[in-house]
């Protein structure tokens, strides 16, 4: 309950610090998830976790009950992962690099339909480890692009949402959401096994 | 099969659950006939189906715990209400990826090898600043922000900022909230950092330690350092000039891209002038726009184009080659937000040489451009600033050396895969500007 939220706020507020533990527990597992599936670092998600509940706590004089706590809680974590992908001294090549390289045209020109069939593709889909390479392609997916999957996909969250709380225009995030799944697609075709 | 484009999109709307029953039979019965999309339908449900049912993991349970003790430790609410920017929803992600720009503005000589980075001494008391060359003669003094309906004003965010006003050549210490005019210089030193807001329109420009720029009415030249920009002209024009780039803003021309990914793509082969883009772009969506079965695709059309804000961060290193007494200046673009044209200039010739438009999440780096010549300005300025100056450097001064490093100069590549490094802030005090940098004489450049 949102309105449940604000009240544990006000108190918090107040002076009464351990009411933050309520909200805490209430939102530690969301919270860590999204910073999990943003890092694929059990280790790193806990510290992003828990950096993000002690920023919101800093700021909770200026949350607005016009939006929902969890998803401001979510948008801090994207915040913090973001930077995080963006300061790491070792980036990976993103899905979107790996693509570009020639192997996007490929797949985006749909060539593969050329030598598959479809009880072929039926039969590969049934062999492949769906889950696994779906991980892996979110974990290539370019920073931006893996947080509004991550919103829309795991957290459930509207568009509406997801362009508040990231402070874009909804048709930009779609057209995020769109490109990478795309992307995806072009990820699992190319994994999935010969059969 | 291009007669499977639109079907392509209908089937993203049927996995957002945006269709509406028609809209699905129509979907459904392309499928029954289309292998290729009866396959992408298969793919794509897969992966919606994989991601929602990816289990949740259960955090470590110390998580709580060790987020109360770190709130226990922590100070009343009042300590933090004064030390912060307004507004968190306001600034968004876009603050959040400018905290992670690395700090720069640096310059190296190299003398032979290795190549060595030496570290101006810094200016620790305002009388012993140097004059620096009068302002650049051909700005609009006559115009004021004012006049113009705006206030331009300047907030210290720590440490030394200074500002020289277009009609004085001395530097001022800059403390509280100070109004700009156009053509007054800021810098700011060694630690210290500044943000600067258009109030009219909420453009802002936040500059990191060592930068120099210079305010215009649309536009700020960073002569040297890191400047964040966020721009929300309202049907405006915006640009960052640099020595040998300049990067635009055009919200209303250019905000509609962000909702083409994979066709712009294409654009940024070749060299394409603006107009060319501008216009291939719209001819593209004038197209999408005539297809009635494409309409509600492309949402835009329900944001009116200049509300989408733009934000981007440019950097400007200098590199002096002492061997041959050229300068060559980078310029990187970094673009957090919508898309940026960015067109690198020939500071010989002052011509535009060639254009990309960056999207967000991707930068570009201008660096292509050894300067013609180091002038006398330029030479002044390195004794001026205290500068070790090479003999042969100075007995080379005026030499011609025409030949750019890289033909091609620009180079594309996503934001996030290139690392930028973060200890290079020397606290460099060159003036790029006058007559040793033609792409400073604010002769109009674009059309």
């Amino acid at each position: 309950m949102e309105n449940e939220d604000y009240k544990l706020i006000k108190l918090c507020l107040k002076g009464k610090r351990e009411v933050f533990a309520q909200l805490v527990d209430k939102y530690n597992k969301r919270v860590y998830n999204m910073a999990y599936r943003l890092t694929s670092n059990p280790e790193k998600a806990k510290d992003i976790a828990q950096d993000a509940f002690i920023k919101i706590y800093k700021s909770l004089d200026r949350y607005d009950p016009k939006y929902k706590f969890s998803n401001w809680l979510l948008k801090t974590v994207s915040n913090l992962c973001i930077d995080y992908h963006r300061t790491r001294a070792q980036n990976t090549a993103s899905l979107e690099v790996i693509l570009s390289s020639g192997a996007e045209n490929a797949i985006l020109a749909h060539q593969t339909a050329i030598n598959t069939t479809e009880t072929e593709l039926e039969d590969r889909l049934e062999a492949a480890e769906l889950q696994s390479v779906i991980r892996e392609g979110i974990e290539l997916l370019p920073i931006d692009y893996r947080a509004v999957v991550v919103l829309r996909h795991i957290q459930n969250l509207s568009y509406k949402e997801i362009s508040q709380m990231l402070n874009l225009p909804m048709g930009t995030i779609k057209a995020r959401i769109h490109r990478a799944r795309k992307l995806l697609k072009g990820y699992l075709e190319g994994r999935l096994p010969k059969v | 099969m291009p007669s499977c484009e639109k079907y392509e999109d209908l089937l993203q709307q049927y996995l957002d659950k945006a269709l509406d029953s028609a809209q699905t039979a129509v979907l459904m019965s392309h499928i029954e006939v289309c292998s290729r999309c009866r396959l992408d339908f298969k793919l794509y449900s897969k992966i919606v189906a994989g991601l929602e049912e990816m289990q949740d993991l259960t955090p470590p349970g110390r998580l709580t715990s060790d987020v109360m003790a770190q709130v226990e430790g922590l100070p009343g609410f009042d300590a933090y209400v004064q030390s912060r920017q307004p507004a968190p929803w306001f600034w968004g992600l876009s603050a959040a990826m400018a905290g992670a720009i690395a700090v720069a503005g640096f310059l190296m000589l190299r003398a032979g090898s290795p190549t060595a980075v030496i570290n101006p001494p810094m200016i620790a008391q305002q009388d012993q600043l140097p004059v620096l060359p009068a302002p650049i003669s051909n700005i609009d003094m006559d115009s004021s922000p004012r006049a113009a309906g705006q206030r331009i004003v300047l907030n210290v965010g720590g440490g030394q900022v200074q500002v020289q006003k277009a009609n004085s050549t001395k530097w001022q210490l800059a403390s509280a909230p100070t109004d700009l005019g156009f053509g007054d210089k800021i810098r700011t030193l060694d630690g210290a950092t500044a943000h600067i807001e258009y109030t009219q329109d909420k453009t802002t420009l936040k500059l990191r330690p060592s930068s120099l720029v210079q305010i215009l009415a649309n536009a700020v030249r960073v002569f040297h350092g890191d400047t964040w920009i966020r721009v929300d002209k309202i049907g405006s024009h915006f640009q960052a000039e640099t020595p040998n780039a300049v990067a635009s803003v055009h919200g209303t021309r250019y905000s509609a891209e962000v909702h083409y990914p994979e066709k712009i793509a294409s654009f940024y082969k070749g060299d394409l002038d603006e107009n060319k883009v501008a216009r291939k772009f719209l001819d593209q969506y004038t197209k999408n726009l005539s297809d009635s079965r494409m309409n509600g695709l492309f949402p835009m059309m329900a944001y009116p184009m200049h509300a989408t804000p733009v934000s981007l961060a440019v950097q400007v290193n200098m590199l002096l080659d002492a061997l041959d007494a050229t300068k060559t200046v980078q310029t990187n673009v970094q673009v957090f937000q919508s898309t940026v044209n960015v067109a690198s200039i020939d500071p010989a010739t002052n011509r535009e040489i060639s254009n990309v438009i960056v999207k967000e999440g991707h930068q570009t780096s201008v660096k292509n451009m050894q300067l013609a010549k180091l002038t006398p300005m330029a030479e002044d300025d390195f004794v001026k600033w205290g500068l070790p100056v090479d003999s042969k450097l100075l007995a080379r001064v005026g030499e011609e050396v025409s030949k750019p490093i890289n033909e091609a100069g620009m180079t594309l590549t996503p934001a996030g895969v290139r690392q930028v490094p973060a200890s290079d802030s020397t606290g460099m005090k060159i003036e790029a500007e006058g007559r040793g940098n033609p792409g400073y004489d604010g002769v109009e450049r674009r059309q």
